[in-house]
Formats: C-alpha cells, sequence, structure tokens
C-alpha cells in the first residue's frame, strides 16, 4: 500500500447492513474487516459503491464498526493496555444475544481480534459453572440418554469434587 | 433482554463447530470436563485435542519442555494427561502407558517424558500441593 496517495485514507466507504442501513466508514477503519478488504481487492473503483454486509444487521454492524474505529484509533494513539482492556470490557457488557450475533458478525466478517474477545467473554460465562448451570445459562437441551448421562459423569467424576 | 434494536436472537447453540472450539480453547480442564457434560453435542466437542493440549500447558506445573511421546496419536492423550496432573499433582504419568508413574514405564527410547516424571517426582518433595 506504501504507493498509494496519502488521500485515498481519507475516503469513507459505505457498508450495508442486511436491514438496508448506510454505515459510512472512513477507509483504514474498515480495512481491519478481512470480509470488506477482500472485496476492494477486486474492485478498482469504489466510489460510491455500497459494500453489502451479507446477514450482519444495522444494531450488530454499529458494534462491529465502534469496535474497528477504536481499535484504529488505539493503534494510531498508542493508548496503553489497561485502558485497552477497560474499554473492552465494557464493550463486550452487552445481552446474551446481542453478544452472540456478534461473535457470528466477527466469524463471518472476518475481524479475528473481535471474534477472539467476544469468544473469551462467553468462556467466561462458562467459567465455574456445573453442567446444569451451563444448560440454563445458555437454554441448552440436555439431549444424552439417561445411560450415557450416568456414563459421561462417571469419566467426569475426577472433577466433580472440589479442590 | 432482547429489543427492538436487536431483531434477531442468537444463542451457544447458533455458532458452528469451529467457533465453538474457539470459545472452549478458552477454558480450563475443568470447566471442559464440566463442558462435556452439558449434552452430546459439547460431549463431541470437548475431546477435540488441541483444547486439552492447551489446559494442559496452563497447568502450574506442567514441565515446559515440549511433551513428545509415542502416545501422543491417541487422542485423548492430552485429556489423560490433564487428569493425571491435576488430579495426582505430585505424581508423574508415564507418557509411554498412560499409567501413573511407575519406574517400570520407564523406556529411554521413547523420549523425555520419564525425565519429567522424574522431574516431577523431586518436585514434590518441595511443594505441599498434595490432593
Amino acid at each position: 500500500m506504501a504507493d498509494v496517495p496519502n488521500q485515498i485514507n481519507n475516503i469513507t466507504l459505505k457498508l450495508k447492513s442486511k436491514d438496508g442501513e448506510i454505515f459510512e466508514v472512513e477507509k483504514p477503519v474498515a480495512m481491519q474487516i478481512n470480509f470488506v478488504k477482500g472485496m476492494l481487492e477486486d474492485v478498482d473503483e469504489i466510489d460510491g459503491m455500497e459494500i453489502p454486509m451479507g446477514e450482519v444487521e444495522a444494531a450488530i454492524l454499529a458494534k462491529v464498526v465502534e469496535y474497528c474505529k477504536f481499535h484504529y484509533q488505539q493503534e494510531l494513539n498508542q493508548t496503553n493496555a489497561d485502558e485497552v482492556d477497560r474499554w473492552e470490557r465494557a464493550f463486550v457488557q452487552v445481552d446474551k444475544s446481542t453478544l452472540f450475533q456478534l461473535i457470528l458478525a466477527a466469524n463471518f466478517l472476518d475481524v479475528q481480534s473481535l471474534l477472539d474477545l467476544t469468544c473469551k467473554t462467553v468462556a467466561d460465562m462458562i467459567k465455574g459453572k456445573t453442567p446444569e448451570q451451563i444448560r440454563a445459562e445458555f437454554d441448552i437441551d440436555n439431549d444424552f440418554t439417561p445411560e450415557q448421562l450416568e456414563e459421561v459423569r462417571r469419566d467426569n467424576a475426577w472433577c466433580a469434587e472440589d479442590r | 433482554m432482547s429489543s427492538a434494536s436487536c431483531p434477531r436472537s442468537a444463542n451457544l447453540m447458533d455458532l458452528s463447530d469451529d467457533v465453538i472450539i474457539l470459545v472452549l480453547q478458552n477454558l480450563s480442564g475443568v470447566d471442559l470436563a464440566r463442558m462435556s457434560q452439558v449434552s452430546t453435542r459439547f460431549q463431541k466437542l470437548t475431546s477435540h485435542p488441541s483444547l486439552w493440549r492447551k489446559a494442559c500447558y496452563r497447568l502450574p506445573n506442567f514441565p515446559s519442555t515440549k511433551v513428545k511421546h509415542a502416545s501422543q496419536s491417541r487422542t485423548d492423550f492430552w485429556q489423560i494427561c490433564f487428569r493425571q496432573f491435576y488430579c495426582r499433582p505430585n505424581s508423574g504419568i508415564c507418557l509411554g502407558c498412560m499409567k501413573t508413574v511407575s519406574t517400570d514405564c520407564y523406556d529411554p527410547t521413547v523420549v523425555p517424558m520419564c525425565t519429567f516424571v522424574r522431574n516431577r517426582t523431586s518436585e514434590s518433595t518441595n511443594t505441599s500441593n498434595a490432593v
């Protein structure tokens, strides 16, 4: 990208959510979304182009853009790690459905650091819970037969006691 | 919980296997073992060897040297390894036969394991985290 003139970074891209909302995003911010980056590789003229963001809806796309903006700024300003940590913690304070939609979006749009952050957040929700509590937390059906359940419990008896 | 701003609802089961593995790789072996009892899908996903390998290397006393051994080809190698280290922190495990340490297992031709059995048994005299 070294030979590209500087002002190209001032271009804004139009990201279009599934429900038709347009997000105008500065190019370097949008380029953190690998899905967008990949699309632009095949296009010569990006001026005014609307880039469809697959199944990602406006509410979620807004969060993805917010995340990318922060990370772009953070790299420019060399924000310290504690502050980034605080910001990210606040960023993932969302309801469960939003969190999982963010994971789906980060995976589809290929924003690795956002995918890592959101997956870690879900892992934190699992930590320290019993199988029963995990089912309740994430609304998961217990589909073991009584025999299978007996067996899987026996196999994992080693972790049942408190240590 | 869901509001007008997020019309679609999503939960853990909506994620693909690959993405669930990304979630699970942040868990300790104990949490993985609990997760495996949640449903048949999680039982399958938590058996992924890379998850247990990561969990082993996060254990405070796990040898930092690269564990290379014949039994690594077993899919449950790292899972057994974790369980042994977690349940019996003061004994070793022979990675050749996957049994709790016994000097009979020592086979110098099958790489470092038994060196770490030795390391661990010598460590155990200093540490008091016996179960």
